[in-house]
């Protein structure tokens, strides 16, 4: 797996044991994806006694984008071409101002895809500066005119 | 215009235009994200890792008291999450059709997405089989035991229908933290229910499993009663669980007679 891919996961708190399942996952994507898979992201959220949960796990290239839904304890993936296809999102934010997180900053980014389809990108605390480049990179890049 | 709703998709059409609830991609996928995240809770709890643990401990305590095995095998009880469209087409039973008010909510009000995980008391189950009978209450009681040993509610009662279906269902309750929609999370009230059934009764009920599916869906009840029409699917198959439960009380019956005999 990628370098920064590492380094991303283990900068939000994802341990040896999950970084092997994703490294699993990446595989396989790497394995059926055509085109060079450049990003990734964890969907996650705050419990009430500040321990983080992971929910879905997302990859990018500049063509597609695939999520395992639930990645911690299923195997349910999908995958979708992005590219000019993004007809439309929303997003809600709190406690951040779009330049730096804090602990206590909170996203949800909804897209929407041609045909209906789409995906929630769910990113709290120091993730949502990983969500911010992903949402200009991914989303409003590939917005349809 | 307030149609009954006949078929699931017109239920997912007044869903939207009574309620504003839309069933989307999104809502199966929170379902089975929320769904996922209790299983995962539940698994690790205590009080179910203390359950699976003491499953052995029943079996022998079973045997020494009355000379026969309580399970057939003794592998771990898979806890299985109720798939989305078996769940959705559970609260149009609830809403819908089996709803007397209709077109007024039911008499505990409508099942929506804002409290349908705490309404619908079956998304989470599992099964414990046992070989005889008298195992069923045995369980029950075990169940219970553990409940109050750990400070869980519960609620218990023995189902006998005139479907030829017979278990007792025991439901713990609990509330879970689950994510919220748009971020953070929420602790719902939510019940996890444990059939517990005779070995033979989930024999004939893996058998049966794609008719009573299809029959779940069917709105429109036959003009001939199913226990007038010898020929349709549901007489074979539910006198088949009547019977199937009188032989097994039979040899109840038998088994203690033997023991009598002994003593």
């Amino acid at each position: 797996m990628k370098e920064e891919f590492v380094i991303y996961i283990r900068s939000i708190g994802i341990t040896v044991i999950l970084q092997k399942r994703i490294e699993e996952i990446y595989e396989f994507y790497e394995k059926i994806c055509p085109d060079e898979i450049t990003d990734i992201f964890v969907t996650d959220y705050i419990k009430d006694d500040v321990s983080r949960e992971y929910e879905n796990l997302w990859f990018f290239s500049k063509k597609y984008c695939m999520e395992a839904k639930g990645f911690t304890v299923r195997d349910e993936f999908d995958m979708v071409p992005i590219r000019k296809r993004v007809v439309g999102w929303d997003m809600q934010k709190k406690d951040y101002d779009f330049k730096t997180a804090t602990s206590k900053s909170r996203i949800t980014l909804v897209f929407k895809l041609l045909e209906g389809v789409g995906g929630t990108l769910k990113a709290a605390s120091m993730n949502c500066d990983y969500l911010k480049d992903i949402f200009l990179k991914h989303i409003i890049q590939n917005l349809q005119e | 215009m307030n149609e009954k709703p006949q078929t699931l998709e017109d239920y997912k059409k007044w869903l939207k235009r009574e309620h504003n609830v839309e069933i989307s991609e999104r809502t199966r996928t929170r379902y089975n994200t929320v769904t996922a995240v209790i299983k995962q809770d539940y698994e690790k709890s205590d009080f179910w890792v203390d359950v699976v643990g003491s499953l052995k401990e029943y079996n022998e305590e079973y045997l020494l008291n009355r000379g026969y095995p309580l399970f057939m095998h003794l592998d771990k009880p898979e806890l299985k999450i109720k798939p989305f469209r078996s769940f959705l087409l559970k609260t149009f039973r609830k809403n819908i059709t089996d709803n007397k008010r209709y077109p007024d909510e039911p008499k505990d009000g409508w099942i929506l997405p804002n409290n349908w995980f705490s309404r619908i008391n079956d998304i989470l189950r599992t099964m414990l089989a046992v070989k005889y009978l008298d195992g069923v209450e045995f369980m029950r009681q075990k169940m219970g035991d553990h409940c109050k040993q750990y400070g869980m509610d519960f609620e218990d009662h023995l189902e006998a229908r005139e479907e030829g279906y017979y278990a007792a269902h025991f439901y713990t309750k609990r509330k879970f933290e689950i994510p919220k929609i748009p971020w953070d999370t929420e602790k719902i009230d939510f019940s996890v229910e444990i059939q517990i059934t005779t070995q033979l009764q989930e024999v004939i009920r893996q058998l049966l499993h794609k008719y009573y599916e299809e029959r779940r869906e069917r709105i429109k009840e036959r003009d001939l009663k199913w226990q007038w029409d010898y020929q349709c699917d549901e007489f074979c198959a539910n006198y088949l669980g009547h019977i199937l439960h009188y032989v097994e009380g039979m040899i109840m019956e038998i088994r203690e007679k033997q023991k009598e005999e002994m003593t």
